[in-house]
Formats: C-alpha cells, sequence, structure tokens
C-alpha cells in the first residue's frame, strides 16, 4: 500500500478492505436462530472469532461445545488457547505460527466434522447453590447506587414487575426450581452465565446502565436471560436478587471443591440454587471460612440432548401458556 | 532485595508474558501493559526479557535496596532519582546497599518499569508472577506493593560490574505523546455501526477520543460523540440498547462499546463482554494503551492482518541484545 492509497478508497471499499471476509450476515431480518454456516470474525490479529448463531439456544451453545472438543483434538499449531462462549468459540493463536486464512481453511474442516448435536450425551454435574434472596447486602449495594449514581428501585421488585411475577415468594419459586445450565464462563475468574433449563421457569431482566461499580461477592445476578454468582467484589449491570455464602472463585484452592481448579464451575454443569435463611447464611459462612464447608456436587450425571429436547416437547403447550404472561414477551431481545 | 518505604500509586509484580492459558475461565494473562519498556528494560540488566519486575504507575514508589544489586529504569518519565539525584533512564544503574530509589514529577507516560538483575522472587501462581489486583493472585500476595513490604530478587545472571553503563540504543526509546495514533483491526461486531461513523472513527481516524480519567489495567474509557447505530432491520440483534449482544468471548486490546462509552480493554480487561467490540488493536499496539493517561487523544486506524503482522515482526525485533549497548 502507498501513503495515501487509503483515503482514495470509497467508503465500501475500505470496509471491504478491513472487515473479515467470512462475516456476512444473512439477508432478511434478524434474528435467525441457527446458522447455516457459521461467521468467522476478526477479533484483533491473534483472535478468531467463530458464530453459529444469533440466538441463545442450548443446541447453538452445544453445537460450540462440540466444535471446541474438535478443536482441541486436532491438535492444529499455532492455536494457544479456545473458549466456549454462548453462541461461539473464540480462538486464540499465533500469527507468526498460522494465518487468519490458514486457520478458516482449518476450523471450516472442523466445523463439517461437528457432530450431530441431538446425539449428544455430555457429563454434567449438578452443583447446588445455596442463596439468601432479597438480602441485606445486595439491598445496600442497590441503596448505595441510588444514592451516588442514579435512583434504582429494589432490585427483586424489578425483576418481579418486569416479568408479571405475583411476589418475592413466586420469584424465589422461579429461581430455584430449575436447574441452570452453565453455557459459558469468562468475565471474571470463576464467572459463569447460566439460563434456567426449563422455559417455563424463564425469567429477564434489564441490565443496569449505567453499570454499577461494585457488587458484593457471592451476589446472585439477574440479566437478559442469564443467571451470575459474582465471584468477587467487582463492577457489574445484573439486577441483584439473592446472595450466596459459598465461593465460586477460590485461588487458594483450599476447599476440594477446588482441588483441579479455582474455579468452581465448568461449561456445561448444571447449577440448582435452593433458598436459605438469613441463619443458615451465616452458618454456611462460618463453614466457608473455616473450610469445611462440603459443596454439594452430583459429578456421575449424563446430559442427554436428545431427552432434553424431547422433554421441551413435551411441555411445548405449558411454555407458550407461560409465556403470554411475561410482559417481555415477543419483544426484540438477545 | 528491597524494601518498599512508600507504595506510590499502584506498583506491582508483573512479568511476560503473564498468565497465559486461562482465558477461558476468566483469568486475563496480566504482566506489564507496556511489553516493550519492560522486555528491553530486563535485557538491560542481563535478564531474560520476561524476567518479573515492577510495574510502577504515575506516582512511584520508594524503594530501599537492601543489597547491592544493577537497576534499570524505563518506561514512563516518572523523574526517577537514587538518593535525591535524578538518574538516567534507559540505561543501568549500580546500586549500594541501603540506597533509596524515588519518583518525583511524571513527565511522559503513564507507566514505569524497575527492573533488576536476577529479576524478582515471588512464588509463581498459574505459571506466572504477574500480579491481578482484582482477582487476588500472583506477584507479591497478590496485591500492589504496600509501605513495610520485603521484597526478595533473584540471582543476577552476569557478574554486577558486567552489567555497568548499558544503555538502550537511542533510536529504539519509544516516545510517549499526549497524542496517540493506535492501529485496530475492525470487528467482531463493526457491522452494529453506520458505514460512515465507522469509517470515520476506526478506520480513518478522523476523531481524536479523549481518556477519561477512567483508565486503569482493566480499561481505558473513552470520551467522545455518541456512536451512530444501524437501525434494528439492518444489525443483527441486539438488546434493550443497541450495543447490547448475546455473551461473547473477547480478544485482548478489543474497544468494546458498553452503551455510549467505548471502553479499550488492557491486560487485566474482562475475558467476556454483553456489548459490541467495533474493533481491537493489533498485539504490536497493546504496549502504546499502557502509556496513555487522562486527557491524551487517541485516533484510530484499521490496518489489515498482514500489516498488523509486520507490526508485530518490527516490535519484535527492537527487544533484542542488539539494541543494548554498552558505553
Amino acid at each position: 500500500m502507498y501513503p495515501g492509497e487509503v483515503e482514495m478508497l470509497s467508503q465500501s471499499e475500505l470496509i471491504k478492505r478491513f472487515r473479515s471476509p467470512y462475516a456476512t450476515y444473512r439477508k432478511g431480518k434478524p434474528p435467525f436462530g441457527e446458522y447455516e454456516e457459521a461467521r468467522y470474525l476478526l477479533s484483533g490479529d491473534r483472535y478468531l472469532l467463530v458464530e453459529f448463531g444469533d440466538r441463545l439456544n442450548i443446541i447453538i451453545n452445544c453445537k460450540a461445545i462440540a466444535f471446541e472438543q474438535e478443536i482441541r483434538k486436532s491438535n492444529i499449531p499455532g492455536i494457544l488457547e479456545t473458549c466456549v462462549g454462548q453462541l461461539s468459540v473464540l480462538i486464540f493463536y499465533d500469527n507468526f505460527l498460522i494465518s487468519f486464512e490458514e486457520l478458516v481453511a482449518k476450523l471450516k474442516e472442523i466445523e463439517k466434522r461437528i457432530p450431530p448435536v441431538e446425539k449428544m450425551v455430555l457429563p454434567s454435574r449438578v452443583i447446588e447453590i445455596p442463596v439468601l434472596f432479597h438480602d441485606r447486602w445486595t439491598r445496600e449495594c442497590v441503596e448505595d447506587y441510588s444514592r451516588k449514581i442514579k435512583p434504582m428501585e429494589d432490585n427483586c421488585e424489578i425483576v418481579i414487575k418486569y416479568n408479571g411475577l405475583r411476589d418475592l415468594k413466586e420469584l424465589i419459586e422461579y429461581t430455584t426450581t430449575p436447574q441452570h445450565w452453565v453455557a459459558n464462563m469468562g468475565w471474571m475468574p470463576g464467572n459463569a452465565n447460566a439460563f434456567p433449563l426449563d422455559p417455563r421457569y424463564e425469567i429477564r431482566a434489564p441490565k443496569y446502565n449505567p453499570s454499577r461499580t461494585w457488587t458484593p461477592p457471592g451476589a446472585l445476578g439477574v440479566g437478559t436471560a442469564d443467571k451470575v454468582v459474582y465471584p468477587l467484589r467487582s463492577a457489574g449491570g445484573y439486577q441483584l436478587i439473592g446472595r450466596t455464602p459459598v465461593k465460586v472463585y477460590d485461588p487458594k484452592q483450599e476447599n476440594p471443591a477446588f482441588k483441579n481448579s479455582p474455579v468452581l464451575f465448568r461449561v456445561g454443569d448444571r447449577i440448582k440454587f435452593y433458598p436459605i435463611t438469613e441463619e443458615e447464611y451465616f452458618e454456611v459462612e462460618k463453614e466457608v471460612e473455616a473450610g469445611t464447608y462440603r459443596y454439594r456436587i452430583t459429578s456421575y450425571d449424563l446430559f442427554s440432548v436428545q431427552k432434553y429436547l424431547e422433554f421441551l416437547e413435551d411441555i411445548k403447550e405449558e411454555v407458550e401458556k407461560e409465556m403470554k404472561k411475561r410482559p417481555w414477551a415477543g419483544k426484540n431481545h438477545v | 532485595m528491597f524494601e518498599v518505604l512508600q507504595g506510590g500509586l499502584e506498583t506491582t509484580v508483573q512479568d511476560y508474558p503473564g498468565r497465559l492459558g486461562y482465558w477461558n475461565i476468566g483469568i486475563p494473562p496480566s504482566g506489564p501493559f507496556d511489553n516493550l519498556a519492560f522486555r528491553l528494560g530486563n535485557l538491560l540488566v542481563g535478564n531474560s526479557e520476561g524476567e518479573a519486575g515492577l510495574e510502577i504507575t504515575i506516582m512511584g514508589p520508594r524503594l530501599k535496596f537492601l543489597k547491592e544489586t544493577v537497576i534499570a529504569v524505563t518506561g514512563a518519565d516518572l523523574s526517577p532519582m537514587l538518593n535525591n539525584n535524578p538518574i538516567p533512564m534507559w540505561k543501568t544503574v549500580r546500586v549500594k546497599e541501603g540506597d533509596i530509589l524515588s519518583f518525583g514529577l511524571c513527565r511522559s507516560g503513564c507507566r514505569a518499569y524497575l527492573t533488576i538483575a536476577g529479576g524478582i522472587d515471588v512464588p509463581p501462581f498459574f505459571g506466572s508472577k504477574s500480579t491481578y489486583v482484582q482477582g487476588g493472585i500472583g506477584g507479591f500476595e497478590g496485591r500492589k506493593l504496600m509501605k513495610g513490604d520485603i521484597v526478595k530478587t533473584g540471582k543476577p545472571k552476569l557478574p554486577l560490574n558486567k552489567l555497568e553503563e548499558r544503555s538502550v540504543k537511542p533510536d529504539v526509546i519509544p516516545k510517549y505523546p499526549t497524542e496517540w495514533e493506535l492501529r485496530v483491526i475492525l470487528g467482531p461486531q463493526d457491522d452494529y455501526l453506520e458505514d460512515d461513523f465507522l469509517v470515520d472513527m476506526y478506520v480513518l481516524g478522523k476523531y481524536a477520543w479523549e481518556v477519561s480519567p477512567l483508565f486503569d489495567r482493566v480499561g481505558v474509557r473513552l470520551e467522545g460523540p455518541p456512536h451512530k447505530w444501524k437501525p434494528p432491520e439492518k444489525r443483527p440483534p441486539s438488546g434493550a440498547h443497541p450495543s447490547n449482544i448475546n455473551l461473547v468471548y473477547c480478544g485482548m486490546g478489543i474497544i468494546n462499546v458498553t452503551g455510549e462509552v467505548p471502553v479499550v480493554c488492557g491486560v487485566d480487561g474482562i475475558s467476556l463482554t454483553g456489548y459490541t467490540s467495533v474493533a481491537t488493536l493489533i498485539s504490536a499496539d497493546m504496549w502504546k494503551l499502557g502509556q496513555v493517561k487522562a486527557g491524551d487523544k487517541i485516533r484510530f486506524k484499521a490496518v489489515t492482518l498482514s500489516e498488523a503482522k509486520n507490526a508485530r515482526e518490527e516490535l519484535e525485533k527492537k527487544i533484542t541484545q542488539d539494541n543494548i549497548i554498552t558505553s
């Protein structure tokens, strides 16, 4: 390229020059759900993002999981790390060892080899997490935001109203009945984004704008259709509805639950929240601090996508009925 | 070995390339924000380029050496002094037991690096000595240095007298202006913005964004005009705000548009986001982000992947023994 060449190009030529040639988004009205062919997006000069769809569902998430497993098996020289997102996989590579074009060609081959998601049976642990709902600490955090940043209603109230629920009791029921699928990790150490496997219990919440400057560790947040347990005191944007006394990130790795990793969750785990009283909260907290707390983890379980899809088919009518009660139903959201 | 008399604003132990391989559980690599100055500093004192040293931010610490050694200060000019007398930067300095290193005004850049012959002796955590303050891991007890800390150093690789009078070739020493041009690769979510806005702001660098007072190793917030988003029928799906998207993992150095505020993510940055990333810094320009501070201006210019690779080659070529001269 010679000096001034860029300035000579038209707008569309410029965009074409700098945008990934594999980013074409299908014509029509989004969202499309699962794409026929993945989009290969540029994420800097050393990261590549492979996107399989634009609407959160377990099929697309499992496709990303299967794709990542195939990449690991293939041992492509130059790939340094792979990360499973909700609907995508990020690949970190060494651009001195493999070019974007070469990598795309190899990954497209792998994409063709992704086994049918419906047949997947994944090892999936069930991890039970005690939660004190509408606790004093997250309430205090919300009040602090209200005083310092902008007026903010009680977050449980916001979530109850946004989802057309009756009261706190029903919010607790909706949060503690279904198992939540860990679709991805990332953001902060130990963070896991999980959504309910039973869509009858799907609740949604708008994100903070602007985001909080601090959140108590262990806070249970709801944002879009996800739930998260904040691993650390950190910024955050999800509505806070409770707090767990247990750790989901333990860099000291003293508790046996952290023997192999400083983070509790992994992709494909199922989280079951259960309600506790403030008294129980303090008891568990004491055990956690003393290092005697035993996490409730069922580690031998399998998750069959086929069986899950059959379950969804069985409850289809009930889901439709339930969705009619949701004020957000039919609105454009991710 | 040295004693911390004053910790300074944010003084941390870092090594290069940091804690790689844990991005998928949310642990960032950390490491020196300006890896160019840091790695050259290590070469000066005879260390391998990735050995642990100190990152010093704007207001430097006061350190008392408990053993004689050779040090080098590189990076931002924070007016380094030994026993209250100015010392040269980008050049080795012999220090005696009891000598006190301190810093004064920040004259240019944002982060200085102190490298010591033999490096800093702290236990590695997950393969790295880098401090990740927010996660409470690595470095000196997982935190920034504080008054009273006694920090151990490693064994120098070369005899100290062989390390004296070594300096970085003048033409290799980077400049730290207050107006920056950072090179980017478009994407991954560049198609959410109107084409003309995207081209002006993130391809041609027609606008100089201002660095807000909120900048740290996690991210650098920028101030500027509101973003121009494509109408909903012309962009991929988003949430309540056009910048809200499904959660995706992101590379280092993304320009993450949160609502209307672009945040350029740093070495302690987030690995996952629910906001659009319209462009990403090329890896060869990451060090520049470590030297910007509040009030600085930043223009973004798009480059192609091959230009980015050339830039990385050029950067790596600078970090070699050939660029260390003995006078």
